[in-house]
């Protein structure tokens, strides 16, 4: 007699998303802004983020089998850690902190708290701030287009030169060093993947097209980033044009689209990614104002995450039918 | 009754202990004053000879000092007045910094050194460099950074603290009127 | 209460066993705040060692006669006199590390380690035992803060002792000398001990097993 029911436990609804295909999303959606950089700072940007992607990739491995655990970096998400603390650095990184950096993220920050799924903090940020250890290599950001080639694994001194991001000249008083054109398409000096707004953009809109991320937590890290900003604007500058410089410069475009989307770390509500993301807003327009750095955006992530299982728990929906 | 008489032996007791700690202390402090003072002496000494750069100098407190300051020293080379020197606390970014600034008679800053900071070692400690104190040599009245004197890139704050120590030493010198006041 | 006091057994329980950093992760403060490179530890943990002794010795000679409900205020009086006179031994004859330690010798006064010891210890053994715990602790302390020193100023000065052992090709990682540093370092050094001590407990009870099992073996063979 042929069965007539099949009986199974939950989920009942299969989706064909796995960790694999959101992470080769997300690696899709980062390519248009890493090409670009390869223009602006030249192949060196290349060098530099693979180096951080084959190193996170190896050390994932290498824990894994240390610590006899199944062997998972075919999921890519190591990789997408890589790339991300790649894009974090400025193309003038030596190769020995994009080593130390990955090994950080990977070891310390994600498989010593339990691997995929059970860090409380994003590793590439946090390598980032990791590698505030170095603080002349971190911030030796060249001049936009003083092009380095791929096969130099450390940089000369004199090709080092340190420009100031347009968020040191706009603190410095500097508001007529860079346009906001310039921001937006990203002709500017900076980390790696951070400069072109309008890539990042692009990228940000493929994710929530193929639904890897959804909305709130861009739309309220800018939004709020903005509405600050609105507070704030200098003497003799125009609201409109010194909202859209707040916006475009630093890495606020590829932390609010790519970094505090991060599922791992944010909330799961939609209301908790709501607050999630004004949090790290309020964070970053107080860290740019105040703070002794001169960018914020790592920083307001990493305290926004750390802060996740509190936004959880006053965020968590009424049980159908239970008490308010 | 007996709740009283238990509440005065407990005051008691306790009153005997710190009796007997007090008395151990005291002990201590007076084996250990005269050597406490002459190492902070030394240390005083150390750093204004460094300024000075000469060995055979004498110094001497000066009274009624202005709030900012912790002490302020005429110096002299025997009977040659060799100028001011001013000990003072500036915020820093790890804490304050021990500052002290020697000032001749003309105004003109002779020398800075920092007796003790707690800034970010490798970074914030920089501005101890004798390098890097060099630029304020010579200079004089109201000092701003990137203008008269440069600040330690990276360490902003640092810089920026020796600096606002610098300006309170020369504020408060030419407040007690033993140097004229900024030119204008 | 036992009676019976054995120092190896005491040493063994401060220095490892027992740690009062590791294990027991008492007196954070300073462990977290001074170990900055092996000498402040070193100094740190000698000055905590030399007030442990003290003050182990005068309350458990003061024990019968100090009230019950005034016990801890008259420990932490003893305590802070005690901290004042090391404060002002080391400014007299220690003045440089006394510079770099500064702030950190008055707090010892609220350092949890020396009240815990005073309250679990020194309050209710005799004189002898109480000065050897403080010995074992005040030693499991500075040892602790001496890894932690040695950890921390390798990696984050490249040097031991202030002398440079890395090279001049080593960028030191400024981190590890700064307030994260401390407590990343701390983490991994607990997470190690921990491991160290369960290896060591898995090895104990494996031995003891296999010892019983050899006796049963043994005493079925006889029967045999």
């Amino acid at each position: 007699m042929p069965e007539l029911l099949t009986v199974c436990p939950s989920p009942h609804i299969k989706h064909p998303a796995t960790t694999t295909t959101v992470m080769r999303d997300v690696l899709i959606s980062l390519t248009p802004a890493l090409l670009w950089a390869c223009y602006v700072f030249g192949s060196r940007a290349i060098t530099v983020t693979a180096l951080c992607a084959i190193s996170c990739v190896f050390f994932e491995w290498l824990t894994q089998k240390l610590l006899h655990r199944p062997i998972t970096v075919a999921d890519l998400s190591a990789a997408v850690t890589g790339m991300l603390l790649g894009f974090n650095l400025p193309s003038t990184a030596p190769w020995w902190m994009c080593v130390a950096g990955s090994a950080f993220a990977i070891v310390l920050v994600k498989q010593m708290f339990g691997g995929i799924g059970k860090n409380f903090m994003n590793p590439a940020l946090a390598a980032r701030v990791f590698l505030f250890s170095w603080p002349t290599q971190i911030s030796a950001f060249p001049a936009p287009f003083h092009r380095l080639p791929f096969w130099q694994l450390t940089v000369k001194e004199a090709d080092a030169i340190a420009s100031a991001t347009p968020l040191a000249q706009m603190r410095g008083g500097e508001m007529d060093a860079v346009s906001p054109a310039d921001l937006f398409f990203g002709r500017v000096g900076g980390c790696i993947g951070e400069i072109s707004a309008l890539l990042l953009l692009i990228g940000g809109v493929y994710l929530l097209v193929r639904r890897v991320i959804t909305w709130h937590i861009p739309v309220a890290y800018l939004g709020t980033v903005a509405l600050l900003s609105c507070l704030a604007v200098p003497a003799g500058m125009e609201t409109a044009e010194y909202v859209l410089m707040q916006l475009c410069s630093g890495g606020l475009m590829l932390g609010a689209i790519f970094m505090a989307t991060d599922y791992v770390t944010s909330p799961i509500t939609s209301r908790g990614r709501l607050l999630f993301g004004a949090g790290c807003g309020v964070l970053t327009v107080l860290i740019r104002r105040f703070g002794g750095y001169v960018e914020g955006v790592s920083f307001s992530i990493l305290i926004m995450n750390s802060l996740v299982w509190y936004i959880e728990r006053i965020t968590r929906p009424r049980v159908f039918g239970g008490d308010r | 009754m007996s709740k009283i008489l238990q509440s005065a032996k407990i005051a008691l007791v306790l009153t005997l202990i710190s009796a007997l700690i007090a008395g151990v202390v005291s002990l201590v402090n007076q084996l250990t004053y005269e050597k406490i003072e002459e190492n902070l002496e030394a240390d005083r000494r150390a750093s204004i000879t460094a300024i000075f750069g000469s060995e055979q100098l004498s110094y001497e407190p000066m009274s009624e000092l202005p709030e900012e300051v912790t002490g302020v020293y005429t110096v002299s080379e025997g009977d040659r007045a060799l100028g001011y020197c001013v000990n003072l606390l500036t915020g820093g970014f790890g804490g304050d910094i021990d500052l002290m600034v020697g000032v001749g008679e003309d105004g003109r800053i002779i020398g800075v050194s920092i007796v003790s900071m707690s800034e970010t070692p490798g970074l914030g400690t920089k501005v101890g460099a004798a390098s890097y104190l060099a630029g304020y040599i010579g200079k004089s009245g109201e000092l701003t950074l990137g203008r008269e004197v440069d600040g330690v890139s990276g360490a902003t704050v640092s810089s920026k603290a020796v600096l606002a120590g610098v300006n309170t030493a020369l504020q408060a010198l030419s407040q007690m009127n033993l140097i004229g006041g900024e030119a204008e | 209460m036992s009676t019976k006091y054995s120092f190896g057994k005491q040493i063994r329980e401060g220095l490892f066993e027992n740690n009062p950093v590791l294990v027991q992760l008492l007196g954070m403060c300073p462990t977290l705040a001074v170990t900055t490179s092996i000498t402040n530890a070193l100094g740190m943990g000698l000055a905590a060692t030399a007030v442990l002794i003290c003050s182990n010795f005068l309350i458990s000679l003061l024990r019968k006669f100090i009230p019950k409900q005034v016990r801890i205020a008259a420990y932490i009086v003893i305590i802070s006199g005690f901290v004042t006179a090391i404060e002002l031994l080391m400014k007299a004859y220690f003045y440089d590390l006394y510079g770099s330690l500064g702030l950190f010798i008055p707090l010892i006064v609220v350092n949890c380690i020396i009240l815990a010891r005073a309250e679990a210890f020194a309050s209710r053994n005799p004189v002898i035992p109480s000065i050897m715990d403080g010995v074992a602790m005040g030693l499991g302390f500075t040892f602790a803060l001496v890894l932690l020193g040695a950890v921390r100023e390798l990696l984050g000065a490249g040097t031991l002792f202030g002398f440079a052992v890395l090279g001049s090709r080593y960028q030191p990682a400024l981190l590890f000398i700064q307030p994260p540093g401390a407590f990343l370092t701390l983490g991994l050094l607990i997470a190690a001990v921990q491991k160290i001590r369960n290896v060591m407990k898995d090895k104990k009870k494996a031995a003891k097993q296999n010892a019983q099992k050899k006796s049963e073996n043994a005493g079925e063979e006889e029967q045999a």
